[in-house]
């Protein structure tokens, strides 16, 4: 007798099964059920892959990656501040800095190859956008690059520059300079140092071993051979080099080229437009005064932004009509447009470079002490009164003010005293006037001249 | 010290307790341990958390033997086990089954311990030898995975109908290692997990090829098992019991020190290496390689010289702890050995009520219960994406059980990528599939 195929049981035949009820003709094959585990898998596969295609892959920030993110396909975006290629495990690997912090990529054989052939190597200065799968160990943060087209770089655009202008504000930024090539050595295996000078200095450009298994050695450079170096800011124990990272990118003049100096420009430039790196003649009023240890700021202003001319002390008293380089004064300068600590200043080359085009005809309304409060903190102020102590200290001296309604401290630095007209009459009962920066020090306002001829002795 | 064994016998315990639950991997609850660390940060020391680690990895690869044997639940390294262990079971063997892993298991963790002190001297230049290598021995790996299976059947019919007899399961295999290393490069290139849990990335990718079909089938099948005896004694030599170990060993450690190398591969691999035929001895081997497959890529990752992270286990640990000093590689063997000994006398506890339970036990009742919770699992830590993933992948894992093919094929999903990627052609295939 006959099973049925559902409960077992003996069924007779018919349509049905007595004991179970299952039908006994119209039944489907299980093997119908192997067939819809094969479309099932496959279509189920396309409808993922479709899911997944349109995706964007997640952009994250240094910073942000934790043991969470291990083995994730993430994209990333920075500045590379190293990199680095090894010939025997055939890997390049850079490092990418974002605003929150840096992370190691690498690319190992195939995909390092593939980087050198498209002659796509990231290098140090260079903007990127990587995307890889992330490997987070406790003591390592890395990203690893699985195909080239994962890469995008950006590599920045030189900015001629004089050496004099290369300041460590300028660290990884592109810069282009032409200099005299002086010596080269190597202070370890793999590593050449080359060394240049232009008009207004000398620098150290760096060309290393992963640049030089990339692109090829430097050409031999005669002494006293003139070159066109296009490279990365770097620091080496704070200060500025010039790292090279092509061979391509160090150019030997022909033998007769002239080193340019900086020498005066024939026109004024505005101030806004006054180039990082480039000789600029510039005019303007003064709006700011400091004083400083090596010399003075005036910070020039016209209607399309400001600069600050540094003088140096020793060129000071060379400049003609000194007592009047004051707060209002129009002044003319040119010199070597360079950056620090992040803004443009221009550092005449001589005394005769900075111009004294017009007085200050700035009227000084005098305060009076009681009416000074923390609201006048750094704004240049004119006090008049009495010298009622005097105190006199390795760097300056300490006057006490009096006008009647109130006292102040005044503080002379020796480098402003040194141009204070009449300054051997600075001395107790003595009327002044002075005009200078209200400072805070030790719960205490006081007034710091920033000029010597700010302060004139009645 | 005495924190350090507290918390590998908590480990050890947590980890037996973990590997009864069929389709629970000891990688989950380890990546919970994590999250909960990195939300938490300060609030353990690493250190503490290897030695907890260390404990967890122990219990689960003795223990993990009981859910293949008695509810046919493997995971990727105990798909071998199964077929010779149902044979044991359905001779209500069951019991003498899991102590037969069990016995494998302590040779296997006793020829670790004999390991311990060359192996900072050893290894190291191994790896730097192999190193350049492993793309191809991957590749032949592979190779060997696909051709070393058989057209069986097809004995009657019309040329074509023998043909497609003999054939099909070896083609469902075929398309179940390329569907599942096809799954893998999504997984590695353009994931629908999210970022944040980018860990657990391969988490709904092995749910969905081991554990997800075997609970499915389950669910459709009722298999009424005969009582399990318990045995005194097991039916094994010491000759004979040395062979399976050192077969096991072999593969643990094979799969220990390559890359993507499973246990289950590893085991595969040391069963032809040694051509061994005894059901026994096979058994012993799947138990000594298991775990040393999954203590050993643990202990790997704190070999003085090497730290090599291999395995789940170790790239979570390496994520959060550095072993600078070698003593913490010693101690840390203490660990191993203290929990060995913990989860050995488990085993023989849970082995005992399970061969008491196993015929009475409602197993659609618990299939269908494990199922819901490994669904909550995989959607809580991976989302929709996971699900996705893990929905694929069971019907990938599908294929190898209903066409009577090798589940192992689904190790296409760590082995095709990865295998790819070392030989540069990873990226390329991946653009065919517009995943970059």
């Amino acid at each position: 007798m006959p099973l049925c195929p559902s409960c077992g049981r003996p069924a007779d035949a018919g349509n049905t099964c007595p004991h179970c009820g299952a039908s006994l003709t119209l039944r489907l094959p299980l093997k119908i059920l192997r067939y819809a585990s094969l479309v099932l898998a496959v279509s189920g596969f396309i409808a993922l892959l479709y899911m997944v295609q349109g995706a964007p892959v997640p952009q994250l920030k240094v910073s942000t990656i934790s043991a969470v993110n291990n083995l994730a396909y993430v994209a990333l975006a920075g500045r590379v501040t190293q990199a680095h290629y090894n010939a025997e495990q055939q890997s390049l690997s850079f490092q990418v800095l974002d605003d929150t912090g840096e992370i190691a990529v690498t690319a190992f054989r195939a995909e390092a190859e593939a980087l050198i052939a498209a002659g796509r190597v990231p290098a140090v200065g260079d903007a990127v956008t990587v995307a890889g799968t992330l490997r987070v160990r406790d003591d390592f943060l890395g990203l690893t690059l699985n195909t080239v087209e994962a890469l995008s770089l950006t590599s920045p655009t030189p900015t001629p520059l004089l050496i004099n202008a290369i300041t460590p504000d300028l660290e990884l930024h592109a810069i282009e300079i032409t200099a005299r090539f002086i010596e080269s050595r190597e202070p370890f295996p793999g590593l050449v140092l080359l060394t240049l000078q232009d008009a207004t200095g000398v620098i150290e450009v760096a060309f290393d071993e992963s640049a030089r298994l990339l692109t090829g050695d430097l050409p031999l450079l005669p002494p006293e051979s003139v070159v066109r170096v296009r490279g990365i800011v770097t620091l080496f124990k704070e200060r500025p080099q010039v790292t090279l990272t092509s061979n391509r990118h160090l150019e030997l003049l022909p033998p007769d080229t002239v080193l340019e100096l900086a020498t005066e420009p024939t026109t004024l430039t505005p101030l806004a437009a006054a180039q990082l790196g480039a000789v600029a003649k510039v005019a303007g009023e003064i709006t700011a005064v400091e004083s400083f240890s090596t010399g003075f700021r005036f910070t020039l202003s016209d209607d399309t932004g400001s600069i600050a001319l540094v003088v140096p002390l020793k060129m000071y008293p060379e400049i003609s009509g000194t007592a009047d380089l004051r707060l209002g004064a129009q002044v003319e300068a040119y010199g070597l447009v360079s950056l620090f600590n992040g803004e443009r200043e221009i550092a005449p080359p001589a005394a005769t470079a900075v111009i004294l085009r017009q007085p200050s005809a700035l009227t000084r309304t005098v305060t009076s002490i009681a009416e000074l409060t923390l609201s006048h903190l750094r704004q240049t102020v004119t006090l008049s009164g009495t010298i009622t102590a005097i105190d006199s200290f390795s760097s300056g001296k300490r006057l006490t003010l009096d006008d009647g309604t109130g006292s102040i401290t005044v503080l002379i630095w020796s480098n402003v005293l040194a141009y204070v007209p009449d300054a051997a009459r600075l001395t107790r009962e003595q009327t002044v006037t002075l005009t200078g920066r209200v400072e805070h020090y030790r719960g205490q306002l006081e007034l710091v001249p920033q000029l010597g001829f700010d302060v004139t002795v009645h | 010290m005495f924190l350090s064994l507290a918390l590998v016998l908590l480990g050890a315990c947590l980890g037996s307790l973990c590997a009864l639950i069929p389709a629970l991997h000891i990688y989950n609850v380890a990546g919970l341990a994590v999250l909960w660390l990195v939300a938490n940060p300060g609030s353990v020391a690493p250190e503490a958390l290897a030695s907890f680690f260390m404990g967890l990895i122990v219990g689960y690869a003795f223990c993990n033997t009981i859910p293949a044997v008695f509810l046919s639940a493997p995971d990727d390294s105990t798909i071998f086990v199964v077929l010779p262990a149902q044979r044991y079971l359905l001779e209500g063997r069951g019991y003498e089954a899991v102590l037969l892993t069990a016995l494998g298991g302590a040779g296997g963790l006793l020829a670790l311990i004999g390991l311990v002190p060359i192996a900072p001297y050893l290894l190291p230049p191994l790896r730097a030898v192999t190193q350049p290598h492993i793309h191809w021995m991957l590749g032949v790996i592979i190779v060997f995975m696909l051709m070393s299976e058989w057209p069986r059947g097809g004995t009657y019919g019309s040329p074509w109908r023998r043909w497609w007899g003999a054939w099909r399961s070896l083609l469902a295999g075929w398309l179940t290692f390329l569907l599942s290393g096809l799954l893998g490069l999504v997984l590695m290139y353009r994931t629908p997990v999210p970022v944040e849990m980018a860990y657990q990335n391969l988490l709904p990718a092995f749910v969905g090829l081991f554990a997800f079909p075997a609970l499915l089938i389950a669910l459709f099948t009722e298999t009424r098992l005969p009582p399990q005896h318990l045995s005194p004694s097991l039916d094994v030599t010491p000759d004979l019991a040395l062979r399976g170990v050192a077969a096991g060993v072999m593969g643990g450690l094979f799969a220990a020190f390559f890359p993507i190398v499973t246990g289950g591969i590893g085991g595969f691999l040391a069963g032809h290496a040694t051509a061994q035929r005894d059901t026994r001895l096979f058994i012993i081997g799947q138990g000594a390689n298991k775990v040393v497959y999954y203590v050993g890529s643990y202990l790997l990752f704190f070999v003085p010289n090497l730290h090599l992270a291999r395995g789940g286990m170790a790239s979570m640990i390496s994520t959060v702890f550095t072993a600078y000093t070698p003593a913490t590689y010693y101690s840390l063997v203490a660990g191993m050995a203290f929990a060995g000994v913990i989860a050995l006398g488990v085993l023989q506890i849970f082995a005992r009520i399970f061969a008491r339970l196993a015929p009475h036990l409602p197993q659609r009742a618990l299939s269908g219960v494990t199922l819901l919770i490994m669904v909550g699992i995989v959607g809580w830590l991976t989302g929709w994406g996971g699900l996705a993933v893990a929905g694929v992948a069971t019907a990938i894992g599908l294929i190898p059980i209903l066409w009577g093919s090798r589940r192992m094929n689904c190790l296409g999903v760590l082995l095709l990528p990865v295998t790819l990627n070392m030989a540069g052609w990873g990226s390329v295939v991946a653009q065919w599939l517009g995943l970059i």
